[in-house]
């Protein structure tokens, strides 16, 4: 029911606020009489309108009779344009010399300003010359002079730490450089060390470090025609992929002395780290190549697999992925955690699963999308859950590693079903949250959740939520200190977390160092060697201590799923 | 048809229906170029043998919605399909099951 308002604006059609909102508003109502009004108004204004057309006629008679009738078009007719003249009557003859005097200061002030620029640009080239005459001043200064402005910045002692030519490294500095080099070299494997180019000004120190490489020799240049046409030569007598130093020597004229031409091509080459450790590799390639008959990307899927641990066979990595793992700063790929994942579940003890970085996102992004049709969405649930009950058994398996991206950032999350804890660890420390409904990953906390609720739901048992123990920020986490490793983090730590069932594993942080993470880059240990250097297996009967919330009761036997959901059910309908 | 021979071609039971799908959501090609991408919610289904490689199939599902093969990654059950030789015998698939295509990702540090 409409309610009709008697008096007020109101009563018009009126709203409170006219200006507020033009568009789907009434129109004002308007009294007929009011109407009636107005029509008759413009009714008047019509019939005492002039007509300007008829006025035009008969000023014309008395001109059109002299000259002969024409169209008015041609030159020297006066054409009288009815438009013209209404507007010259209208404007009066004060008001159009007030407007040409507009129009000419407006004119003289645009004149005046570009006189002016004019003027500036001279000086502009003025102060160039005297800014260069400052230079060149400054630089014919005495040392002394120049000594006591450096002081500002620490003195001149500092500054010429950093020569190229006379820079003396600090001892955990060379002990880094000899690290990589180390794990450059074997992995590699050819007893070939090659340096970027930013090592040239290390020279002198390079020369002095004991190498502890058999058979090694220091190779900056990376001649990729001179390797290739060296181990050309030594294909019959030697299995092609050595290359040694002395085979090297004999082939390229190449003096050991010279050290400065041993390390790295100068930056004004054009070469980069990147193009000039490919070229190495595209060297080594051919070689390979001539043997077995393999293109160059193909060998380099090969030289992945044998030297960098990442694949088993020829999988998906190119050259591309080599520069990403490989160069310091480089962001990891889809690709890469993925070939890391697979290599860790086949290696990884039968009670722990490595899933890879795709069956998260499948669940996230179906969920997302079947929101709505929820026939669909139980549809999905049930071919998806078919597809981790091949893997999943209730009792044997009593972990879950999952690599999750999120908008370009790697973290991993960890099911642990013995220690009833469900944790991800953010190598990023934004904001520790211990609260997991208050974290930035509430939604993959909550995704997990209830994905392992249907599963075992599907199982015919259920999981018991409350004894659980959900970790947004875990203790003893490591942190990346930079912005580009969280690509290697989330791959240790997927590796340390698959042995954390067999092995005594609770500090992460002091294994997963910023080193070690560099060094990951370089050489991927795919052995137990590193968990077993740094943990020891923790026997079956043994219980861990109590103190920590990490690290609760182990239970001797496989845990009996606390509620039954189902048959809890079945029985009350009973 | 009937062969001139007369003897009865015997339906392909070999061949299953297999569904692609795809949902472009964001991509970020390097630091110094950062694309952002976005493609709507696409399925596909396919009739195809069970023992012919798969990879023939992703190509006609990419050239069906114009996106450059390289910049997608197929999932099947959370595992990679990066081989090309993989058939649907090898993967277990069965009628009516659902590949999923994600653009390639790469993570550094955190969103720009």
């Amino acid at each position: 029911e409409t309610i009709r308002i008697v008096r007020g604006k109101k009563s018009q059609g009126q709203k409170n606020n006219p200006e507020k909102k033009t568009s789907g508003r009434q129109p004002q109502r308007r009294s007929d009489r009011t109407v009636m009004a107005d029509m008759e108004r413009f009714l008047g204004q019509v019939a005492s309108e002039v007509n300007p057309w008829a006025s035009d006629s008969e000023s014309n008679e008395s001109g059109s009779t002299t000259s002969d009738s024409t169209d008015g078009n041609e030159e020297g007719v006066a054409v009288d344009d009815p438009l013209n003249r209404i507007g010259s009557q209208r404007a009066s003859p004060a008001k159009k010399e007030a407007d040409a005097k507009r129009l000419d200061e407006e004119h003289q002030r645009l004149q005046e300003e570009k006189e002016r620029q004019k003027e500036e640009k001279p000086r502009r080239k003025e102060d160039k010359k005297r800014e260069k005459q400052r230079q060149k001043r400054l630089a014919e200064r005495e040392p002394e002079d120049q000594a006591n402005e450096l002081q500002m910045f620490g003195g001149v002692d500092e500054l010429q730490r950093w020569d190229d030519a006379e820079y003396h490294m600090h001892e955990d500095e060379g002990q880094g450089v000899t690290d990589i080099g180390n794990a450059l070299s074997a992995c590699l494997g050819s007893g070939i060390l090659v340096f970027p180019s930013y090592f040239r000004r290390l020279a002198n120190e390079l020369r002095t470090i004991d190498w502890n490489i058999p058979s090694s020799e220091i190779i900056g240049r990376a001649d990729a025609e001179a390797v290739v046409d060296l181990t050309k030569a030594n294909i019959a007598s030697r299995p092609p992929w050595i290359a040694r130093a002395e085979d090297i020597q004999e082939t390229v004229p190449m003096e050991s002395q010279t050290t400065d031409a041993i390390i790295g091509p100068d930056p004004a080459d054009g070469l980069q780290f990147g193009d000039e450790k490919i070229a190495m590799i595209k060297a080594t390639a051919m070689t390979m190549s001539h043997s077995e008959k393999l293109s160059a990307d193909d060998f380099c899927l090969k030289l992945v697999a044998q030297r960098h641990k990442l694949v088993g066979t020829a999988g998906p990595l190119f050259v591309d992925h080599l520069y990403r793992v490989s160069s310091l700063d480089g962001w990891f790929n889809c690709d890469v955690v993925n070939e890391w994942a697979k290599h860790l579940d086949s290696i990884s003890p039968p009670n722990t699963k490595v899933v890879q970085n795709g069956f998260f996102n499948q669940l996230r992004t179906n969920t997302k999308a079947m929101v709505n049709d929820a026939k669909k969405l139980e549809n999905w649930w049930n071919r998806f859950l078919r597809g981790t009950r091949k893997w999943f058994k209730e009792h044997e398996t009593r972990a879950i590693v999952l690599p999750i991206h999120i908008p370009s950032h790697w973290i991993c999350a960890f099911v642990d079903f013995d220690r009833r804890q469900l944790a991800i660890f953010d190598s990023l420390k934004i904001m520790p949250v211990k609260d997991w409904k208050r974290s930035q990953h509430v939604k993959i906390f909550e995704l997990i959740k209830e994905w392992l609720h249907r599963l075992f739901l599907s199982l015919n048992s259920g999981i018991d939520w409350t004894e659980w123990h959900i970790d947004p920020c875990p203790e003893n986490q490591p942190y990346q200190v930079n912005f580009f490793d969280c690509g290697p983090h989330t791959c240790l730590l997927m590796k340390y977390l698959c042995y954390r069932q067999t092995h005594d594993i609770h500090n992460l942080d002091k294994f997963i160092t910023p080193p070690n993470v560099k060094d990951f880059r370089f050489l991927a240990s795919e052995d137990e060697s590193d968990v077993e250097a740094v943990s020891r297996p923790i026997e079956q009967e043994r219980k861990s201590p109590t103190g920590s919330p990490l690290t609760p009761i182990l239970p001797t036997s496989p845990i009996q799923p606390v509620v039954l959901l189902r048959r809890s059910t079945r029985h009350k309908e009973e | 048809m009937s062969t001139p021979s007369g003897e009865d071609v015997k339906p392909d039971t070999s061949k299953i229906r297999i569904g692609v799908q795809f949902n472009g959501q964001y991509m970020h090609s390097s630091v110094s170029t950062p694309l952002l991408f976005s493609y709507d919610w696409t399925e596909v289904f396919f009739l195809y043998k069970k023992t012919k490689p798969l990879a023939k199939l992703l190509i006609m599902f990419c050239e069906r919605i114009k996106v450059d093969r390289k910049n997608i990654r197929f999932n099947y059950e959370g595992v990679n399909i990066s081989r090309e030789e993989t058939t649907a015998e090898d993967l277990e698939m069965e009628d009516g099951d659902v590949i999923d295509g994600q653009l390639w990702q790469e993570g550094g540090s955190f969103e720009r």
